[in-house]
């Protein structure tokens, strides 16, 4: 692999997750990040397709054929799925690190289930 | 009513697009179409026509972010063909940044004239309020950069007078310039 980004925007990673599955046109990666996140992530069409480019541009994603022939669909590229995974790694060793560290215990307020 | 609201929203929408890079259009327009269209008719149809006030504020402040973003990238991206204007451009990008804010704010009286008729502005109005906008931002920009250790009290007389000005244009404080 010549090129991976080190870390993804926040935006990014809900795009990845929401492809992890399958491939999915704009409007579907927005409703899935919407969900994913909670209601927490609300791209607009701005931001999504902004990030689209740059993920294209990074070879994270790519346009691929899908049932709508009007619409463009996308899926993760090995690279995709590489970064994917190695950030969700890194999102693991920091709950990890923060329960021994007992960080949850004294916030008082984070309780995750994983 | 509610597909009257969606269809002018739509078109809307596809002026704002207008102002995107060609290239970037090119790409993505079609798409960004579809998406707003969509969250058009979910917003209608899930919480109704007031959705669509808070779907257009989230618009607003996405597409503006957004134009800015793909405006200095097509710049950059256009490298290879630089010229002295695209350098000027690039130096002064707080001028197309002024420029994006004073059209956004301009939008707020836009919008707000498709959904009711106490906001009536005529061309006159977003012309003057444009320029009073535009024209306060770049002065603030220049002294600012030639005095930059006061700019806090630039800003406050600027935005003083700025406010001074609009009042007198909207209802005559001690001129009648505004009639």
């Amino acid at each position: 692999m010549l090129f991976m980004k080190e870390q993804l925007s926040q935006s990014e990673f809900y795009i990845l997750l929401s492809l992890a599955i399958k491939s999915r046109h704009g409007y579907e990666i927005m409703k899935q990040v919407e969900q994913d996140s909670g209601r927490k992530v609300i791209l607009g069409p701005g931001t999504l397709y902004g990030s689209i480019k740059r993920m294209l541009q990074e070879n994270l994603i790519e346009e691929v054929a899908g049932d709508n022939p009007r619409r463009k669909y996308y899926k993760l590229t090995e690279e995709g799925r590489t970064s994917l995974s190695s950030e969700l790694q890194r999102y693991n060793d920091a709950v990890e690190l923060a329960k021994r560290k007992n960080v949850f215990k004294d916030l008082g307020r984070v309780n995750l289930a994983l | 009513m509610s597909k009257a609201v969606i269809r002018r929203s739509e078109r809307m929408y596809d002026f704002l697009l207008k102002l995107y890079p060609k290239r970037y259009r090119y790409e993505f327009e079609e798409e960004m179409k579809y998406v707003f269209s969509e969250s058009l008719k979910d917003a209608c149809s899930e919480h109704g026509p007031q959705a669509i006030i808070h779907l257009w504020a989230r618009t607003i402040l996405d597409t503006g972010k957004s134009l800015v973003i793909q405006h200095v990238a097509n710049l950059k991206e256009g490298d290879s063909m630089k010229t002295k204007n695209t350098d000027i451009l690039m130096q002064n990008k707080v001028i197309v940044w002024i420029a994006l804010a004073t059209g956004l704010l301009l939008l707020i009286p836009l919008i707000a004239m498709q959904f009711t008729s106490d906001v009536a502005w005529s061309l006159l109005d977003f012309v003057t309020a444009g320029a009073l906008l535009f024209g306060t931002g770049l002065l603030f920009v220049l002294a600012a950069r030639k005095m930059p250790r006061h700019r806090v009290a630039i800003a406050i007389v600027l935005a003083v007078a700025l406010l001074y000005i609009w009042a007198e244009l909207a209802v005559g404080i001690l001129t009648t310039w505004g009639s």
